[in-house]
């Protein structure tokens, strides 16, 4: 009774771990989008359009590589381990036709990048949001 | 062909194993051929499926990204494949790439696998198309049928010939040498047939045993036979010389006395001639052919058919010349079937005897010395004579003659003159009565005559005086002497003066007695004699 109870507790926390790490999507503040569907987010970072259907053209941002930030936001969005979606990428990198997104170190040089381009978005924990940026979209 | 393939048991069987088997082989090939000709192509199917799947994924991102490159390194690698002839990658109604070229009359096969968006399993993002090279397909799906068929064939044979072989070895050569041994053996031998030691306890041991069995009982028989068939020889020939070489004659006749068996005997007996007639085509009876006794034999016949006992009877045969008594033994004959019964007939040549009896019979009834009748036979003559004459209205005259004077001739000139008198007397006597009348010596100088069918007392009384006449003629003794010699003679007539011998003969002695006591030399009849007494 008592193991199951402590099992129990572990669940929990890892839950309110997860739950505590809420990411959005960040635009610039000019950009002319009143928000993005789930998919739209997807098509975007998994490299099927850059140019939204309004002609909106838009440059997404990673996070490093091996950041829980990014295996969070991919872990969500599309719910595929890193490895997976670095194999995905692996297998369209030869042929030049889609590019995966552009990697930025920290969450802070996110903020810095979109404040300066209209059309780049990225992503970040909800907590780092300033008014520098916009919240396109939280991820979910 | 067939026949001289047929006369071996193994090739029989090979060739209709071999038919058998091509039957069965043909049926079983035609299933197993179309089986594994789809289940190859099922196989096929299944593996272009298999290949689809191992770059569905890749196909998939391709249509996702619309990357071309990707796309066509997808179709590229599947059209290499030689078990697609083309393909194709859409996306929605976009062709991203293709490779090879679709028949539009092989739609049906074309093989659509759906793609969908790899982020998303309810987006459809376009469909890989997939002709399968079905001719490849089939041809080599025909060659692994083919292959497979090929194998049971040859496997069949070997069994075949594994299945002749054997049987060949572990029961034709056995039978045959069991056949090729029997026919061997000559039946009634007493070869038997031998099998190896092995085949003891099976079938080849129980049938060469009860082939065996089979030859001991044939000898067996054919022994019992060939022992029998000498004996009923023997006894045959035995019962053939008996009737050959028998001194009496056998013959068979049927019932009509035609003759049907006879022996040499029985022909010598009847002679050339008649047998000639027995034995022609216009055959005639035994009875006819002996004209002199047909009734006796016809009558004799007719008796042994309806009796148990053989019929005896005598018949004489031959010609004036040559007189020939036969006696014939006749029985009747019924075999086992139905048929109607025969006759056998034994002949037994009795001449000699019948002559040698006849001469007997005439010395005992002949007195010696005359020549005449003695008493006794004498007597029997005549009461056979009156035995003939009663109930008839015939008369028959009995003289007793009684000699006077005859004591002299014996006293004064010996017995041998005595009886050359007597023999004289006698030779008159004979010479005086007919043929048929009896003259008998009676006593030592007593004469008896019997005299038949007279006519009374007349023609007796006529007889009488002729009688006294000739015995009266002197009778020369020697050169000087004559006998003369009288006599008394006694008369009785049958049936006036009794009906019986006895009484005749003592009724003419007393007649007689009377002529000698009175006269002497003279006659008188019965009748009168009793007048004198009265």
């Amino acid at each position: 009774m008592k193991m199951l109870s402590t099992l129990l507790f572990i669940v929990m926390i890892s839950v309110a771990d997860s739950v505590d790490a809420e990411l959005v999507v960040i635009g610039n503040n000019d950009l002319e989008i009143r928000g993005l569907t789930k998919k739209q987010i997807i098509d975007i970072y998994m490299g099927r359009y850059s140019v939204l259907p309004n002609g909106l053209k838009v440059i997404p941002l990673d996070q490093d590589i091996d950041s829980s930030a990014r295996k969070h936001f991919y872990a969500k969005l599309v719910d595929k381990s890193i490895s997976e979606i670095n194999a995905y990428w692996a297998r369209l990198l030869f042929s030049g036709r889609a590019t995966p997104p552009r990697v930025v170190k920290t969450e802070k040089a996110v903020i810095e990048i979109v404040t300066k381009n209209a059309s780049v978005i990225g992503y970040i924990d909800s907590s780092m949001v300033t008014d520098k940026v916009k919240v396109i979209t939280r991820v979910e | 062909m067939w026949n001289k393939i047929s006369h071996h048991i193994s090739n029989r069987l090979a060739v209709l194993l071999t038919l058998l088997t091509l039957v069965i082989l043909s049926i079983n090939a035609t299933i197993v051929f179309n089986r594994t000709y789809q289940d190859d192509l099922f196989q096929s199917r299944h593996n272009v499926t298999q290949l689809v799947g191992a770059v569905a994924n890749t196909a998939a991102i391709s249509v996702y990204v619309r990357d071309t490159v990707l796309a066509s390194e997808v179709v590229d690698g599947l059209s290499a494949s030689d078990l697609i002839s083309a393909v194709a990658l859409r996306a929605n109604s976009e062709t991203i790439s293709e490779q090879g070229s679709f028949i539009d009359g092989k739609k049906n096969d074309w093989i659509h696998f759906p793609l969908y968006a790899p982020f998303d399993k309810d987006e459809l993002t376009g469909e890989l198309i997939v002709q399968a090279n079905d001719e490849l397909i089939a041809s080599y799906a025909n060659k692994a049928a083919l292959q497979y068929v090929m194998f049971m064939a040859i496997h069949s044979l070997i069994l075949i010939m594994a299945v002749v072989l054997l049987l060949n070895y572990q029961l034709v050569r056995v039978i045959r040498k069991i056949a090729s041994s029997l026919h061997d053996i000559t039946p009634g031998s007493n070869q038997r047939i031998q099998v190896e030691t092995r085949h003891k306890n099976d079938e080849i041991g129980m049938l060469a045993s009860d082939i065996n069995q089979l030859l001991t009982s044939v000898e067996t028989t054919l022994t019992r036979e060939r022992t029998l068939r000498e004996e009923v020889e023997n006894l045959e020939r035995r019962f053939r010389s008996i009737f050959e070489q028998a001194s009496g004659g056998i013959a068979l006749l049927d019932q009509n006395s035609f003759l049907k068996v006879h022996n040499p005997s029985f022909a010598t007996m009847l002679g050339d001639e008649r047998m000639q007639r027995l034995t022609s085509t216009e055959r005639e009876s035994l009875a006819a052919i002996i004209e002199s006794e047909t009734n006796a034999i016809q009558n004799a016949i007719t008796q042994a058919l309806n009796e148990d006992g053989p019929i005896s009877l005598d018949i004489k045969l031959g010609d004036e010349t040559e007189t020939c008594w036969v006696h014939c033994l006749i029985a009747k004959m019924q075999d086992d079937s139905n048929n109607a019964p025969l006759l056998q007939i034994i002949m037994q040549d009795v001449s000699e005897r019948r002559f040698r009896e006849q001469s007997f019979q005439v010395q005992a009834e002949l007195d010696p010395l005359t020549g005449l009748f003695n008493r006794r036979a004498g007597k029997a003559k005549i009461q056979q004579l009156l035995d003939d004459a009663v109930g008839t209205s015939e008369h028959y005259a009995l003289l007793m003659l009684d000699l006077d004077n005859f004591k002299p001739v014996n006293d004064n000139f010996g017995h041998d003159a005595g009886d050359r008198v007597l023999m004289r007397l006698a030779e008159e006597l004979r010479n005086t009565v007919r043929s048929g009348d009896v003259v008998i010596r009676w006593g030592g100088d007593e004469f008896l005559v019997f005299i038949k069918q007279i006519n009374y007392t007349l023609e007796v009384g006529q007889i009488a005086e002729k009688l006294l006449k000739v015995i009266q003629r002197p009778i020369p003794l020697d050169n000087q002497n004559n006998a003369q010699i009288g006599v008394s003679i006694g008369v009785a007539i049958f049936p006036d003066h009794g009906f019986d011998l006895e009484l005749l003969t003592q009724r003419a002695d007393q007649a007689m007695y009377q002529v000698k006591l009175t006269s002497k030399d003279g006659y008188a009849f019965y009748n009168d004699v009793i007048s004198e007494k009265e």
